[in-house]
């Protein structure tokens, strides 16, 4: 075998396995997308803000998940602001902050749809965003059954 | 040994690019898609993902419905659509990275939003991508007619002591290093057409051109390579027009394909703001003053002077006036272009280019600039006691354009309006 045909194998079969291991990362849990840095607003109450649209991974196993929601600001042209929630692209639900002070913890059910993953990726859209950091709403520390 | 150095060289500095990459990206707060990149970048997850070619669609899912000033898309005045300051030609030559970057987020079921982990990444390192083939396109025009010493400490020296390598790494997604590539192509390219025009290396020639202006409209200097290259006398120049002429069958052909590859964006420009050729930095009313160059500044200026901060390009101007034979016939060309590129710099309404390591305006034309410091070096070699004080001081100036990159990573220099007192505080100390 030429030293040519040697590498291309290699390359190719280290593309094969880096792919294999690509689908189902262990560390992928731990990704955010759109979301800022934990925050504190008082020793019991830790948060992060989301931008317009931001993602977070919650394990597969789950069968229903809390994320605690708080829009801080009011909607520029009045009314609630709104976050719909999808799961792996399935729309979940749309819930809507009337009060920018208070927090909202609605469950929601997940469904039982099959995944060989380990962690199915939640996406929240905001319907508006506030100021030069670009913040949708507060997002608490999930809760999972 | 110089050999081994410049065989190796490109692959070497792809191994330290990743690594420094690696190291700037895993402590900054910046994601790789940042400042003007975004709006370099824009193009690609509005078009391929949001199937929006006025970028409507992304500024409503992302954003409420508007663009944050940092995006650089105001809407045109008149018709109050979305206009791109940046124009699309940094993103044509992502789009392969993107396109990798868009399959992995889909395999690994990561967010298909555009600027998600592996979008982040697929653009920052297709800087790393361009600057290690714009290095071996130099590489190969050097070698075409310098020995392997100069050849391997010119690209040391271009590479390092100019901000090129920082343009790869850590502003990978900006223009410039798409530029450096691009205009050394284009020298490459240019070369071989007048070796001899063939029907492949004059649609290239064509591409080519287009690419460059499509990555920075400005850029549109470089292509006065082709008609200044080779001349050394004034009276060259009617004999180049004249070979020129004798072309015009490849050169029209050339001419086609460029003008074929520009019209998108003519559409794009004629779509948002009902004019075909339009600066969109006017929809926020700025744009050049020539009548008050700040010629000193960009040059010399503490705040982004190019020879502050690259003093190192001083072997270029002096390798402009020693250059012999080859090279002869690249210093009008590089000096025309030089000049045009200082003027319209310093004319700029913001002539230090915003936040930037050393001048990036000049980074793009640094494959010119290459040249120059080869027969610089070919000059110096033939000169012993020269010899030995370019071979302590060329390294000198490149550890110390390293060390100000590093420290420009890591905060311990300012971005912008650096003074002389911050400069002298900080000079080579890392807070």
């Amino acid at each position: 075998m030429s030293r040519r045909n040697a590498t291309a194998i290699a390359c190719a079969v280290s593309v094969v396995v880096a792919l294999a291991y690509l689908y189902d990362p262990p560390w992928i849990g731990g990704v955010t997308s759109g979301m800022g840095g934990w925050e504190y607003s008082d020793p019991d109450t830790v948060f992060r803000w989301t931008n317009g649209r931001a993602s977070l991974f919650i394990p597969s196993h789950a069968t229903a998940v809390i994320i605690p929601l708080r829009s801080g600001f009011p909607h520029p042209f009045g009314g609630a602001v709104t976050v719909e929630i999808r799961v792996d692209d399935r729309f979940l639900a749309t819930i809507a902050l009337k009060d920018p002070g208070e927090w909202v913890r609605q469950e929601l059910p997940l469904g039982n749809r099959p995944t060989r993953r380990r962690f199915r990726r939640i996406d929240l859209h905001v319907d508006r965003v506030v100021g030069q950091r670009l913040l949708g709403v507060m997002t608490g520390p999930p809760t999972i059954w | 040994m110089a050999s081994y150095g410049v065989r190796h060289f490109v692959a070497a500095t792809a191994v330290i690019a990743l690594l420094a990459y690696i190291w700037v990206f895993s402590r900054s707060a910046d994601p790789p898609i940042h400042s003007d990149g975004y709006g370099y970048y824009v193009y690609l997850p509005s078009w391929a993902i949001y199937h929006d070619v006025g970028f409507d669609a992304l500024a409503h899912d992302w954003y409420g419905g508007s663009y944050p000033d940092f995006a650089g898309l105001p809407r045109w005045p008149t018709t109050g659509h979305w206009v791109n300051l940046h124009p699309m030609g940094t993103a044509i030559l992502m789009a392969p990275f993107f396109a990798v970057g868009d399959l992995l987020s889909q395999w690994s079921n990561l967010p298909r939003d555009g600027f998600s982990l592996y979008y982040q990444h697929a653009a920052g390192l297709s800087g790393v991508a361009y600057l290690v083939a714009a290095l071996a396109v130099l590489r190969r025009i050097l070698t075409r007619h310098f020995t392997d010493g100069v050849v391997l400490a010119t690209l040391v020296c271009i590479t390092w002591g100019t901000n090129l390598f920082h343009y790869g790494v850590f502003d990978g997604t900006f223009s410039h290093v798409y530029s450096f590539f691009l205009v050394c192509l284009w020298i490459l390219i240019v070369e071989m057409w007048w070796e001899g025009p063939t029907w492949p290396n004059s649609l290239a020639l064509g591409a080519l051109a287009a690419l460059i202006v499509l990555v920075r409209h400005t850029n549109a200097i470089f292509l006065l390579v082709l008609p200044l290259h080779g001349v050394t006398r004034a009276t060259d120049w009617r004999t180049r027009m004249g070979a020129l002429w004798e072309r015009k069958k490849w050169l029209g052909a050339a001419m086609v394909v460029g003008i074929a590859a520009v019209l998108p964006q003519m559409l794009l420009y004629r779509m948002s703001t009902s004019h075909w050729l339009v600066s969109p930095y006017s929809a926020l009313s700025i744009g050049f003053s020539f009548g008050s160059p700040r010629l000193v500044g960009v040059l010399f200026s503490t705040q982004k002077g190019l020879f502050f901060w690259s003093p190192l390009l001083v072997f270029a101007v002096i390798g402009a006036i020693v250059a012999k034979g080859w090279t002869r016939g690249i210093v009008w060309p590089a000096v025309v272009i030089f000049g045009l590129q200082t003027y319209l710099a310093a004319s700029w309404w913001d002539w230090q280019f915003g936040a930037s390591y050393g001048h990036r305006a000049f980074t793009d034309g640094l494959g010119l600039a290459a040249l120059l410091i080869a027969a610089f070096f070919e000059w110096v070699a033939t000169r012993v006691d020269l010899r030995r004080v370019v071979s302590i001081v060329a390294p000198a100036l490149v550890v110390l354009s390293v060390v100000q990159m590093v420290q420009y990573w890591t905060g311990s220099m300012p971005s912008a309006n650096t003074s002389w007192e911050q400069y002298r505080a900080s000079f080579l100390r890392f807070r």
